[in-house]
């Protein structure tokens, strides 16, 4: 006979679960106000699923991370496996959302996908993204960044992220 | 240079309101951002848990912003990155000069028709607190923890309490522990969480941080770097309780004690502020008492769920595009200045006994659409109330809750046909009562 | 072990120290400051009232009235030759009841005594229409329309910087563990280096007491007084205009309401005597106390609106007065020692004075080519909006806001790095340019400030510290332990 309390986390009422499993392996919920109260409660007993969130490195890029995440909900005991493959894993530039950076993680069947875009360079994307159209409210900037593009097709800022 | 619509800030509000502008109608629409990025505070959130109420899927902050940052792309918004607004004032007409500099084009002034403010909230620092000790390296708001771990991929220290239980100092204890930090404490004044429940099981409880309600750091020790912070319980009226002090060795003290919104160019603008949010009145357009000038998202009141933020500001977006074309017609614009002061064409919300604060504050019937959405926070923990909505005095709505926490944000649906039935409605009150009555 | 020689050396860059340094070094003389901490300005210097005291307080006859009429008399000079925010604000002595005229009368006659200028005893009303928010209690007060208010980095971060345009030679993180007397003059001895000069300035705030006695067997006594203080928001600045004082206690002037020159509103400070000289954390019951005290004062002191809370150590000597003296028993070793208040309002007078007592027993011939004039970081916050594109024409990077509370550019956070005895700690660019004192303290700008920070320095950012070693912001990447 194995039970725990827990707290329901479906709706702000944080419903005191609690929740059993028996020999014969059944689950029982009892203190939720509702259906979605005992789902959770099982599946907390049973198998409880987190998706995990974290960064990795960008490879050849000092100092430079990329946000990412488990693709599905990862089993909970396998957090710290998790957190140990992606120790080593590298993202590599440039990075699209939805980019698989490491397959399988934790030999969870589950891969870590980056969710966040990252170029090469920082590019200071609203002066250069529609140059033909852009704008007749500032001619004097669309003068500037046709100079800078000109030079080098990138905006950086002036020195400073370099 | 003359702009339909200035929004300042580009973060969640400011993409979704600058986004519903444009949907609906309005042509020059330009976004001012301080920071090299847009997205303003969900990149650096980069749990999930974002988007359940708008796209039905949990995303990651960054990819909540990614969705909206396509669409300004897509839609061929303007917006200028590392551009900080220094001055909002009135200008001729009933324009707006909107002050601004960035490093590509210095010093400039553009004058607009409407604003949209949505320019986020800052975190209660450490004075503000009064929190005796030493002043050393290793305090820092959960927010500036989470830049230096989340975008620049360094740890702010290794041992770790944490004051505040709100849901930034929730994540952070998680995503520090993920990273090889070791939480020791979380200490919470109140005798409730600020946070969100399902952050309390999976940032504390899964990896047994505890929780210690009203409890408080007195004193923080160490002349260089934290050595340790001395945390104590506190009484009713958050006094700390002698004899219950604990020390606890630590690097870090991390704060996370609630968010103020960030109204300082409101202020010199003369726009208005409620003291229960720090954020501006508005009406159920969303406007200030400045005529064509909108508030949105944490600037307005903070908000925990992205969601709603995105939510409300489309509609202040939306408001403001219908303001842009009124005021092409100088009749109505006149109507609409002065049903802005609180006068005989508007009917007042009044937040009672556990409501800390509604917006709107004021509800014009004959701007309103057929259903107007009240957002409030109550001021305590209620266990098995009702909710009741009062026009004049006469009881209209009564709903059960069985709970309402301040962490919490609530809403309320009003119908304009509610309204009508009332023709000389003055006063909307909102409060909390034990009996249905 | 290298041994350095300079004819004299000043120990202590804080705000005496530094205004010795540039007196001594109008002379033609070779002259080092060591200072133990990693900047200028890190001691009692940097965490005091900011007042510029009219001088009615001290004792007549003695070097604290003195020096304070002259430091006084100095400032508004001063701050136009090296560029430091001050203003004369004027200062009220307040009295809550009617037997409190006879002290205020007191206070009078001591400040005609001392030669200050202007005194007026006022009645309550009379103060009220002066100052408003004064509270009602009040029944009479002193005004002394002489007192101002100073930036105590600003002044002594501009005198520091510009002994250093004159040629003084400044050793950071250098403390003097051990001196020694020798033939002719005294060795000091540093972690790293050593030093000797025949003349030693001592103006080691609240360890003067430890260097003395290793020369001298006239022992010093010096006791730390902690004094604790509350700054409020920039929106409560305009509380009052002038420096409102109690009457005077034992242990000091008691806890002052005052504008700072960069208009937030400040209470404080209380006056603890304690044993750690590097005691400078707050209290619960300290900062309670200076809120409510300074509560009495005006009629709503805004609470609230505290945005920081600091503590800071007067160095204070049994006699009450500064010490300012060749130590009877070690020539040319110069005590400047118990510099408690009026201590920042003296220095520019101490540091002629300590010049000329030097310049007497030490002669050395007058120097061509004194720089005396200094201009300061642009700041971009203060300047009107054509000074702002003048600025931006200059270096675009005056238009990139670091600190959005206080509107300091990155630019200005160069400057800072860049100049004389330039920043390397975030302390150090928040004390030269305002970054991070703002109301959110810091929590947007800090990442930011040590970026440019390591960029500059060509320094990782784990490198990058608070105020000097031990103090670094980051320990780590992430990952680099196990959960």
């Amino acid at each position: 006979m194995e039970k725990r309390e827990m707290i329901c986390i479906n709706c702000p009422l944080g419903c005191i679960l609690s929740v059993s499993r028996n020999e014969a392996g059944e689950v029982t919920v009892s203190g939720n106000t509702c259906p979605r109260g005992a789902e959770y409660g099982r599946t907390e007993l049973t198998a409880p699923k987190r998706v995990l969130t974290s960064t990795v490195r960008i490879q050849g890029e000092k100092g430079r991370v990329v946000p990412v995440k488990t693709a599905n909900p990862v089993p909970k005991e396998k957090i710290g496996d998790c957190m140990e493959a992606l120790k080593g894993a590298e993202a590599r530039l440039p990075v699209q959302i939805g980019d698989v950076v490491l397959e399988n993680v934790a030999g969870t069947g589950i891969a870590v996908v980056a969710t966040k875009g990252v170029e090469k360079e920082l590019i200071m994307k609203e002066l250069c993204s529609d140059i033909e159209e852009t704008e007749q409210w500032c001619s004097e900037i669309m003068e500037h960044v046709r100079e800078r593009i000109a030079q080098g097709n990138t905006l950086k800022g002036t020195g400073a992220y370099e | 240079m003359r702009q339909d619509i200035i929004i300042i800030g580009g973060g969640p509000a400011g993409l979704a309101a600058a986004l519903a502008a444009k949907e609906a109608g309005a042509e020059q629409i330009l976004i001012l951002e301080r920071d090299r990025e847009l997205g303003g505070i969900l990149n650096q959130c980069i749990h999930n848990g974002f988007g359940l109420h708008t796209f039905k899927e949990e995303l990651t902050g960054p990819e909540y912003a990614a969705r909206y940052i396509a669409k300004v792309e897509q839609e061929k918004i303007p917006f200028l990155l590392e551009t900080i607004v220094i001055d909002i004032a009135k200008a001729e007409n009933g324009d707006k000069a909107v002050t601004a500099m960035n490093r590509e084009r210095g010093l400039f002034t553009i004058h607009t028709k409407a604003v949209i403010l949505a320019m986020g909230c800052r975190e209660r620092p450490r004075g503000a607190l009064n929190i005796p000790g030493f002043r050393p390296a290793g305090i820092y708001s959960a927010g500036t923890a989470q830049r230096y771990v989340n975008i620049e991929g360094r740890m702010p220290g290794k041992e770790v309490v944490i004051l505040g239980s709100g849901d930034i100092g929730l994540i952070m204890a998680r995503r520090m522990t993920l990273e090889g930090a070791k939480v020791k404490a979380v200490a919470e004044l109140m005798p409730y969480s600020g946070g969100l429940k399902r952050n309390i099981v999976q940032c504390l409880d899964d990896f047994g941080i505890p929780l210690k309600l009203s409890h408080t750091v007195v004193d923080i020790r160490g002349k260089k770097r934290v050595e340790g912070v001395t945390l104590a319980q506190v009484d009713e009226n958050k006094k700390p309780i002698a004899g219950t002090e604990e020390y606890i060795p630590c690097d870090t003290l991390l704060l996370s004690c609630g968010l103020l919104p960030e109204n300082e160019l409101s202020l010199n603008l003369g726009v208005s502020l409620n003291p229960a949010t720090s954020g501006p009145y508005v009406n159920e357009s969303l406007e200030t008492n400045i005529s064509g000038v909108f508030a949105c998202g944490n600037v307005l009141h903070v908000h925990d769920l992205v969601d709603y933020v995105s939510e409300e500001a489309a509609a202040a977006g939306k408001y403001a595009a219908a303001y842009v074309r009124e005021a092409a017609d100088s009749q109505t614009r006149e109507k609409t200045e002065t049903a802005c002061a609180g006068s005989e064409t508007q009917i007042c919300l009044e937040a009672a006994e556990g409501i800390r604060y509604t917006v709107p504050s004021t509800i014009s019937p004959s701007h309103m659409e057929d259903m107007q959405l009240v957002r409030f926070r109550v001021a305590d923990v209620y266990k098995e109330v009702f909710l009741k909505v009062y026009f004049d005095g006469k009881p209209v709505v009564s709903q059960k809750k069985r709970v309402l926490a301040p962490g919490e944000m609530e809403q309320l649906r009003l119908k304009k046909e509610q309204l009508q039935a009332f023709p000389d409605l003055k006063k909307i009150t909102i409060r909390i009562e034990k009996e249905a009555g | 072990m290298d041994r350095l020689e300079y004819d004299v050396i000043v120990i202590g860059a804080g705000v005496t120290g530094s205004a010795v340094a540039r007196e001594l070094a109008r002379r033609e003389r070779r002259i080092a400051v060591l200072e133990r901490e990693s900047d200028i300005c890190e001691g009692t210097s940097k965490a005091n009232s900011g007042i510029a005291h009219a001088g009615f307080d001290a004792q007549p006859g003695t070097l604290k009235a003195k020096l304070n009429v002259q430091g006084a008399r100095l400032m508004k000079e001063l701050s136009e030759e090296l560029d430091f925010p001050y203003r004369q604000n004027g200062s009220l002595v307040v009295s809550f009841e009617a037997e409190g005229r006879e002290r205020l009368q007191e206070l009078y006659k001591r400040g005609e005594e001392n030669g200050v200028e202007g005194l007026q005893i006022l009645t309550g009303d009379e103060a009220r229409a002066l100052e408003p928010a004064l509270s009602d209690e009040v029944a009479a007060a002193l005004y002394a329309p002489t007192g101002g208010i100073v930036c105590p980095f600003g002044l002594n971060i501009a005198l520091a910087e510009n002994a250093a345009v004159n040629g003084v030679d400044f050793y950071l993180n250098t403390a003097a563990v051990k001196i020694e007397c020798e033939q002719d003059g005294y060795r000091i001895l540093t972690k790293e280096k050593e030093f000797f000069a025949p003349v030693v300035v001592n103006a080691a705030g609240v360890y003067a007491d430890a260097l003395h006695n290793m020369v001298s067997e006239h022992k010093l006594h010096i006791t730390a007084r902690r004094g604790e203080y509350c700054l409020m928001d920039k929106k409560t600045g305009g509380l009052v205009k002038s420096t409102i004082f109690q009457l005077p206690t034992a242990n000091g002037k008691g806890i002052l309401v005052t504008p700072t020159v960069h208009g937030n509103l400040l209470a404080g400070p209380t006056a603890e005597d304690i044993e750690d000289k590097e005691g400078v954390n707050t209290t619960a019951e300290g900062l309670a106390r200076a809120l409510a005290v300074g509560a009495k004062s005006v009629k709503a002191l805004p609470v609230r609106q505290v945005i920081t809370s600091f503590a800071g150590l007067r160095a204070h000597e049994e006699s009450g007065d500064f010490i300012i003296e060749e130590a009877q028993d070690a020539p040319g070793f110069f005590d400047v020692a118990g510099i408690a208040s009026p201590g920042l309002t003296s220095a520019p007078a101490v540091g002629v004075y300590v010049a000329e007592m030097i310049q007497a027993r030490f002669p050395a011939p007058e120097k061509s080519g004194f720089i005396g004039a200094r201009k300061g970081i642009p700041c971009v916050a203060e300047a009107d909006n054509e000074e702002r594109q003048r600025l931006i024409a200059e270096n675009p990077a005056y238009a990139n806001v670091v600190c959005r509370c206080e509107l300091v550019t990155e630019g200005e956070i160069l400057d800072a790095i860049h100049r004389p005895l330039g920043a390397t700690t975030l302390d150090g660019v928040k004390r030269r340019t305002r970054a991070g004192m703002g109301r959110c303290q810091s929590g947007f700008c800090s990442p930011k400030v040590v970026e440019i920070l390591a960029r500059e320095l060509h320094k990782d950012i784990g490198e990058i510290t608070k105020s000097g070693e031990g103090s670094a912001f980051l320990t780590g990447y992430n990952k680099e332990t196990c959960m």
